[in-house]
């Protein structure tokens, strides 16, 4: 194996059985793939199609009915491997009768680090993951976006090279999805690998390098997310300090026409709302009492400006 | 005073190991051995990717070795048992009939029997052996920290506030005023052992069948076993939690149980509970026949067990009174064949305490009790001086009080005699012991064979004519503690109180051991009702036995069934037919199940030390040592079926 893989499946095959021993369902059917190191690999996929049980296998949380999987070169079900490797669940399923302190000095311990260590790792993540203020509250009072937040940093307790986030956007509001976003990026260039598992396509689109789609089990599609989604059919031009007019758009046309092609869309681009939402709420932060007011209001409030 | 402990059997003692070790590496090897057959039978079926690190050459290599060291064992065992297998063989097919195959093992048979246990055991263990070099203790602690966090925070400890209510109201159900007030102190210990072992058994079971299933339910050990975290840490860690979070708790309530039951007690009360006997016993033999020879008893035949009066409970046996001076004489006798002698010669007087049964066949002389003669001797004693003796008897009679006089006889003879005492039903009563009577017996030769005289000899006689005194071994002994020190008496009491909860604190770790491996494959209501279901049937325990062994009266489970629904009463003879035979095949069948299950139903009663502590015996550190090996030896089988329960499960399978 490579010394830069850093996950590897062989035909990683997952079939559930019911008591007897008979076949309920192949959630997963002879994966193979590969992950670098420095990466950031997505796995995309409906519910139920195998996502979180290749994740699963590669965490020894179940064992491959066929195939194998490794880590670090290691099989999945071997301990070891697991100094390495930081996981956050779908949902944080941490013990709720602890305070974000106790959780991470619980997780440090079980990383055998030492007291000072750990003392001095949990300040600084719960710094990161924005929760001081509330480092003292048993985690069954968090909201599920906090909860989220200490589920990450006890992902990272060991500052691990591979971090597993299943679903890491889930439950989180759109300010918190773009500092996710921003960690996971953060993580890539600390020179750690991602393995991110989400059915929200536009996260994944934002973050991974490369991704894997999974259907009912099946790889469908592996490759570089920038060569997957581009679209060898159209091109793309966006320019800016030019108004729009129709003699902008008549002379377009004429080029387009010399090179054999058409104008599909003319008009100013739209950002998206995650983006739109994001300044809105920085812009309310910046400027206290901020609020929305009709167009007649906001005229009027300009009048009075 | 009133103290009468029941021992039915002879508590624990170091010379027991050896035999006991040999025991339990047979019981254990027959169920390893059924593990490696499965193993080696589906371990191609089994899940892949779930074995870790393949093992080095050597430990390869160990383990084949083992595995050969069983298969072969046994079959020298079926090698040695061959011929009176053939012999059956042979008187079937010849229509003779067929020999008994002898039950008893063979001293080579043991042996081999024992190899081929421990290597199996020890094939077992060996994948755990190798997994433990990479445990380490701060994850298991950790983990432990976790289970006392979360029952502390999640309020259980609140159900232990029960037993203060119980001690708020106890002493309103127990008159004790009013009827004997000797018994109170007794009465508390009963009251608050009745409080705190159903209390903290129910607690401690609950807490440990619930703590894995409820991990696995909220996907919480998802996070933990993704650590670096090997899975029998898991299991020593949640063990080792509840245990020192019961111990805790224990401590707490045993200390508050100890001043509620200190609290202003009765004085008849505290003179007689507030002890710690050191009992010293010696083997009891019944004579039945023999005759006054000397000052002494001779002569008659030996028995291990006196007359049986017709009771029920056959505990003790009895020697009668007799019908008179003509009638040949029955007599008990107690050998002390291990006497500090030396150190007892120092002392101002030994305390010899007993306590008999009195089954009277006539109502006796009015106002007059039972009496019994003792006569002590050790091996210095002969008759041939008995002259010399009854002439020094009668010249220190009159000349010196009569202890000095009975401690220079003693010295001088080794012999001490107590004609006539009075014998109280069940109470516990005493005869002093001259010290001069152990410098003689120290200054004895010592003398093997099997008919040498001990260092000391208690015999003992009825002299009330037609009645009768039952006696058992644990009925009579010397008290190596210093009797009438009422200072050191109480605190050794106090210490008492506390080996006494050793006992429950053996059967805490007992039920979380067995809960916590069943938690590791069952679901948690499962595991906690196959725990009670395992403590409830150690509790009767000796009858599971006899049923196994097939002498129970009303035989095995289908016997007892077909009784019932046939109205046969239990003593009745079946008769011979199709019925009858089927059932006492398929009890043959159940026996055998039965006698497999034995070995796994734990021995509770043998934890249990509250009757010496209530009865004012000393709880030896020996007894506590043995008990807690005996739990060690019984918990180790279930501490390896949780490692392989554990490891092989997948803990994020659907359920």
């Amino acid at each position: 194996m490579a010394q830069d893989v850093i996950v590897e499946t062989r035909n990683l095959t997952k079939d559930y059985r019911d008591f007897w021993g008979r076949r309920k369902k192949r959630a997963l059917n002879a994966l193979n793939l590969t992950i670098s190191r420095g990466e950031i690999f997505g796995l995309l996929g409906p519910n139920g199609s195998g996502k979180t049980t290749t994740i699963k296998l590669l965490l020894g949380l179940l064992f491959p009915t066929d195939g194998e999987a490794f880590v670090f070169g290691e099989a999945g079900a071997n301990v070891q491997k697991n100094e390495r490797v930081g996981y956050l669940p779908e949902e944080s399923y941490l013990y709720k009768f602890l305070n974000a302190e106790e959780t991470l000095d619980f997780y440090g311990r079980l990383f055998n680090m030492p007291p000072s260590l750990r003392k001095s790792r949990a300040e600084e993540l719960i710094d990161t993951v924005g929760l001081s203020g509330d480092k003292n509250r048993v985690l069954k009072e968090y909201s599920k976006g906090m909860r989220q937040r200490i589920g990450l940093a006890q992902c990272l307790i060991n500052d691990p090279e591979l971090v597993i986030l299943d679903e890491p956007t889930s439950g989180l509001d759109p300010i918190a999805t773009v500092w996710m976003k921003g960690l996971i990026k953060k993580l890539r260039s600390q020179g750690k690998t991602v393995l991110l598992c989400s059915h929200r396509l536009d996260d994944v689109q934002d973050v991974c390098d490369r991704i894997a789609i999974l259907n009912e089990g099946q790889l469908q599609e592996l490759g570089l997310v920038s060569t997957l989604l581009q679209d060898a059919n159209r091109v793309e031009l966006q320019a800016s300090g030019v108004p729009i007019s129709e003699d902008l758009r008549r002379e377009l046309e004429a080029v387009l026409q010399r090179h054999g092609g058409k104008v599909e869309f003319f008009g100013h681009p739209t950002t998206t709302l995650e983006a739109l939402f994001v300044r809105i709420v920085e812009e309310s932060k910046a400027h206290p009492g901020r609020r929305y007011l009709p167009a007649a209001d906001q005229t009027a409030a300009g009048d009075g400006d | 005073m009133f103290a009468a402990l029941s021992l039915e059997r002879d508590p624990a003692q170091i010379k027991d190991l050896v035999p006991g070790v040999q025991t339990w590496a047979m019981e254990v090897g027959v169920f390893a051995t059924v593990g490696l057959i499965c193993w080696l039978l589906f371990r191609r079926r089994s899940h892949r990717g779930q074995v870790g690190e393949p093992w080095p050459a050597a430990v390869r290599t160990f383990f084949t070795l083992l595995v050969l060291g069983t298969l072969f064992s046994y079959l020298a065992v079926g090698a040695l048992r061959l011929p009176s297998l053939i012999d059956v063989v042979k008187a079937y097919f010849r229509d003779k009939p067929i020999p008994e195959l002898s039950s008893t093992l063979s001293p080579a048979e043991r042996i081999l029997l024992t190899v081929a246990g421990g290597c199996a055991v020890l094939a077992v263990l060996l994948p755990l052996l190798v997994d433990v070099l990479r445990l380490r203790w701060r994850r298991i602690w950790a983990l432990a920290r976790l289970s006392f966090k979360e029952a502390i925070r999640s309020r259980v400890l609140w159900g232990f506030s029960a037993m203060l209510l119980l001690f708020l109201f106890g002493s309103w159900f127990i008159p004790y005023d009013e009827l004997k007030p000797e018994d109170q102190v007794r009465n508390y210990i009963t009251l608050v052992y009745w409080g705190m072992v159903p209390l903290l058994l129910f607690v401690a079971s609950l807490l440990a069948a619930s703590s894995i299933p409820t991990d696995v339910r909220l996907q919480t050990i998802h996070t933990v076993v993704t650590k670096p975290v090997e899975r029998f840490e898991l299991i020593l860690g949640r063990f080792l939690g509840y245990g020192v979070l019961m111990s805790l708790v224990l401590i707490v309530m045993t200390s508050v149980s100890l001043l509620y039951v200190i609290r202003s007690p009765h004085p008849a009360a505290a003179a007689e509970s507030f002890k710690a006997r050191d009992p010293l016993y010696g083997e009891l033999l019944f004579y039945e026949g023999g005759q006054r020879k000397g000052r002494v008893f001779e002569g008659g035949a030996k028995k291990a067990r006196g007359e049986n009066v017709g009771k029920e409970w056959d505990y003790r046996s009895y020697i009668s009174g007799g019908l008179g001076p003509q009638f040949p004489i029955v007599y008990a006798v107690w050998n002390f064949e291990s006497v500090p002698a030396a150190s007892f010669a120092g002392r101002d007087k030994v305390r010899c305490e007993f306590n008999f049964d009195i089954y009277r066949t006539t109502k006796g002389e009015e106002n007059k009790g039972v009496f019994c003669e003792f006569v002590f001797t050790t091996p210095n004693w002969s008759a041939e001086r008995v002259n010399e003796y009854e002439r020094e008897r009668d010249r220190l009679k009159g000349a010196v009080d009569s202890m000095t006089a009975a401690n220079q006889l003693a010295e001088k003879y080794g012999i001490f005699e107590f004609p006539s005492k009075e014998v109280v039903n069940f109470h516990t009563l005493y005869v002093d012991l001259p010290p001069g009577l152990f410098k003689n017996a120290a200054e004895a030769k010592p003398s093997k064979g099997p008919d040498a005289p001990p260092p000391l000899r208690a015999q003992v006689r009825c002299i009330s004519r037609t009645q009768f005194l039952g006696m058992a071994k644990y009925d009579l002994y010397l008290r190596q503690d210093q009797p009438d020190n009422e200072g050191v008496e109480r605190w050794l009491f106090y210490a008492n109180f506390y080996k006494s909860a050793s006992g429950l604190w053996l059967r805490l770790c007992l039920v979380i051991g067995i809960a916590v491996t069943l938690s590791t494959y069952l679901s948690a209501p499962i595991s906690w009702l196959a725990t009670i279901f395992l403590y409830m049937t150690g509790m009767v325990r000796e009858f599971v036995q006899s049923v196994a062994e097939g002498t129970n009266a009303g035989g095995g489970p289908a016997e007892a069934a077909f009784r019932l629904v046939s109205r046969t009463p239990l003593a009745g003879q079946l008769e011979d037919t199709v019925a009858t035979k089927v059932v006492s095949g398929s009890d043959v069948v159940n026996r055998w199940i039965f006698r497999r299950f034995m070995s796994v139903i734990p021995d509770v009663d043998r934890f249990d030390f509250t009757d010496k502590l209530r009865e004012g015996f000393n709880i030896s550190l020996t007894q506590c040592s043995m008990d807690g090996l005996y739990l060690v030896a019984y918990l180790l089988p279930w501490a390896v079926l949780a490692y392989y329960l554990l490891k092989s499960r997948e803990i994020a399978a659907p359920t």
